[in-house]
């Protein structure tokens, strides 16, 4: 029985070679990418990615392995397994790969779905955790695997997959197995780094989420993180001062709330948070006058009322 | 039937002590962008959503402890998106393999799959 898939290999193998002569068709993005190729290295492989080779079921624990030990701490899949493996599946929920990211204090940051972003992010060092259909729409093949590199003379992408340490694959054949899982990868960064083809939006929600778990020290620096690159960054700004403030650092706070008021003077919401800043600065004047900013802008507002409630007995 | 319903409600009970805030009044960044984006997210039910995704991954072979965890682990957006698919986004391997085997020999040689070596149990 252990010996089916290593069946499945070989046949694999012959068929590959046919699979591969009528794949550009169905695969406008390798096209794209050969035709238009970016500017960009011609070859790159992340050889120092760590291996793990997977057991059972562990390509989700492996793969994440993987790069967390190449973002600098050392675990192996037995340690990632309790946190991400569902034994009746046989597998990995995607959102899990996600939570378990943020429990190392990195960014797992969702990539735009072409493949031109995946072969920019290694240009940049980024190894990229995907999820891969190998079987049909109809009847999936789940697989997690690492890119780790790509060759536009060979046009291939280089993977640590399964229980093979390097494996090549033809971006064609990539972009067909990737389409069938939605296009879905990962960048997983620290909060000192924004993966280069990030959109504003992924990253800043990825800090978000970093907060809203409880990781604030460590949204407070993806925040600051993300206004170097997005120095408009309402939700940005607000993030900075919102976990500045539970850090303690309420001139922080009150600074950060400062530059989003001069994006937009009229969310209310911030109006109410700089109040509390600005109390804790025994302000008391000028908090009371936030807060009723914030009333002025949305008077039926419950939260605001409790707000002005609290502030106008603050100590 | 009774232990599972006396389970979660004692992991209601928990999230409900969990849940006090300690700035009650301090809207918090998600708050702001769900807002932002008008998303009408049910945030009442995320409770419920949160025991039976706990449940699932219970029944799923995870142990109770870890599963609390896991559970904890998981933002609210990320509990709304789990709600609906955990059975669907699974990866890792398929208990119908041998079905598999038969349509992949085809669609390999059609050039429509790529199996690859250690994909599925076993070195």
């Amino acid at each position: 029985m252990k010996q089916f898939p290593e069946y499945a290999c070989r046949w694999a193998g012959v068929f590959l070679l046919v699979a591969l002569t009528g794949a550009c068709a169905t695969s406008p993005q390798a096209r794209l990418l050969v035709d238009n190729p970016p500017d960009i290295r011609q070859r790159v492989e992340l050889t120092e990615v760590p291996f793990f080779p997977q057991l059972d079921f562990y390509c989700g624990p492996s793969s994440l392995a993987s790069i967390i030990s190449y973002r600098g701490t050392a675990v192996d899949p037995e340690q990632i397994a309790p946190l991400i493996y569902v034994p009746e599946l046989k597998g990995s929920l995607q959102t899990e790969v996600i939570s378990a990211t943020r429990r190392f204090d990195l960014l797992p940051v969702l990539l735009d779905g072409k493949l031109e972003s995946i072969v920019r992010e290694i240009d940049a060092g980024n190894p990229v955790f995907v999820l891969q259909n190998l079987g049909l729409d109809s009847i999936p093949v789940w697989h997690y695997e690492v890119v780790v590199g790509y060759d536009f003379d060979e046009r291939m992408v280089i993977l640590r997959s399964g229980v093979n340490k390097r494996v090549l694959r033809s971006f064609a054949l990539f972009e067909k197995t990737w389409q069938r899982a939605d296009y879905w990868a990962l960048a997983i960064t620290s909060a000192d780094s924004i993966p280069v083809t990030a959109s504003e939006d992924a990253y800043v929600t990825t800090a978000i989420d970093m907060e809203q778990v409880g990781s604030t020290r460590t949204a407070h620096r993806a925040y600051l993180t993300a206004l170097q690159r997005w120095p408009d960054s309402l939700l940005a700004h607000i993030g900075a001062g919102n976990t500045a403030y539970q850090l303690g650092d309420y001139t922080a706070a009150q600074r950060a709330y400062g530059i989003a008021l001069e994006i937009d003077p009229d969310k209310a919401e911030i109006w109410n948070n700089l109040s509390y800043a600005l109390a804790q600065m025994d302000m008391h004047e000028n908090s009371m006058a936030a807060i009723e900013r914030a009333l002025q802008l949305d008077p039926d507002n419950q939260n605001f009322r409790d707000s002005y409630r609290e502030l106008s007995i603050w100590e | 039937m009774k232990k599972s319903i006396l389970s979660s409600l004692l992991v209601a009970l928990v999230s409900l002590l969990v849940v006090i805030p300690g700035q009650a009044t301090m809207v918090e960044t998600a708050q702001i962008q769900q807002d932002q984006n008008l998303l009408s997210t049910d945030l009442q039910s995320i409770p419920q959503k949160r025991d039976w995704i706990l449940e699932q991954l219970v029944s799923g072979g995870v142990d109770k402890a870890n599963a609390e965890l896991r559970v904890a682990a998981m933002t609210d957006s990320q509990i709304q998106q789990i709600y609906q698919r955990v059975d669907e986004s699974a990866a890792g391997g398929s208990s119908v393999l041998l079905i598999i085997i038969l349509v992949l020999l085809f669609t390999e040689l059609m050039g429509y799959t790529d199996i690859i070596p250690g994909m599925g149990p076993g070195k």
